[in-house]
């Protein structure tokens, strides 16, 4: 039963993988029209870091804390070092 | 989630423009977008400019970051996180972060709509306090109509978007050192980045031809403002640096 509720999780992560190949800016192709190859100020970056939080925290939790991380990556933060 | 957005972004936006369209002497079209366009440039300027000028001072410490590449070559964690506490350390992050660019999706949307639905729509919705001109005259400087595509101006768009991608590659660290590194990762990114040159212009001419005029003498106008931007800030920011 409980095999159900993986489900969700899993394509979540599949998306979040589609997503880093295909419209990133920091992972895809278009991370090459940017100068320093991204626009992520975090590393690991907002897409990796929303990957690890909900592998590790669930859909719910870890995608709060994926939310929260990309609110934190705005011009007036420092950036930095910073994994799930 | 529609209905916010076009309150706080669709309808100011197509507001603005009519303001342009009344006050502008002959009631030209085209020179209302190239102002909106200038408008919203101007709005998001404090963002671009920041990562412009940290990219700047990033190059005095090139040699620093090569070193930290060639130590953690193979651990691509380590290099990440030891280049996060370079970049700490000295004050600078050349990455303009995720937030402007998610909130700039939403506007590039609205500005869309603003052309594809306000200009061919029969009673412009504006606010009262603005005098409503019945319907647009959507000839811009007397040759180039808004509302239909146009291939000319779609490639003339395309060859811009060139000129742009160009003038920031050079700006990017120089090549010779990603060869130096050989490693092969940095190899494809070099080959993926000289196809991504042509790529994307081919693309704009594309999708440009399908466009109408007005979206896309919006596209070249922002294209326009972006490239003088760049060559702005870079200007001013090396002068900072020879006259210290």
């Amino acid at each position: 039963m409980k095999q159900i509720f993986i489900w969700p999780r899993l394509l979540v992560l599949q998306l979040i993988r589609f997503y880093q190949k295909t419209f990133s800016p920091d992972h895809g192709p278009f991370s090459l029209i940017h100068p320093w190859k991204g626009t992520c100020k975090f590393r690991p970056t907002c897409s990796e870091y929303a990957y690890d939080a909900i592998n590790k925290y669930g859909l719910l939790k870890g995608g709060i804390k994926a939310l929260k991380r990309i609110f934190r990556c705005n011009p007036w933060s420092k950036g930095g070092w910073d994994p799930a | 989630m529609i209905g916010f957005f076009k309150i706080i972004l669709y309808e100011p936006l197509l507001n603005l423009l009519v303001v342009f369209y009344n006050l502008i002497p002959g009631h030209d079209l085209g020179i209302a977008i190239i102002f909106l366009t200038l408008v919203l440039k101007l709005l998001l300027f404090p963002l671009s400019r920041q990562s412009i000028k940290s990219q700047k001072s990033l190059k005095e410490l090139q040699p620093k970051i090569q070193e930290l590449k060639k130590k953690y070559a193979n651990q691509k964690d380590k290099q990440a996180q030891a280049m996060m506490n370079l970049y700490k350390e000295n004050k600078v992050n050349p990455f303009s972060s995720c937030l402007p660019l998610l909130i700039q999706l939403p506007i590039l949307i609205s500005v869309f709509q603003v052309f594809r639905v306000g200009l061919t729509a029969a009673s412009l919705p504006v606010y009262s306090f603005i005098s409503n001109p019945g319907t647009l005259n959507v000839m811009a400087f007397g040759v180039l109509n808004l509302a239909s595509p146009s291939p000319i101006l779609a490639i003339i768009t395309g060859i811009l978007q060139y000129v742009q991608m160009k003038a920031f590659t050079t700006q990017q660290p120089s090549k010779k050192l990603v060869k130096k590194d050989g490693a092969k990762d940095e190899n494809m990114m070099a080959t993926m980045s000289k196809q991504m040159k042509f790529m994307m212009p081919a693309l704009t001419v594309f999708i440009g031809m399908t466009l109408p005029s007005g979206l896309m003498l919006y596209w070249l106008a922002s294209l326009l403002f972006t490239i003088l931007e760049q060559k702005l800030v870079f200007a001013v920011s090396s002068k900072k640096i020879t006259n210290p």
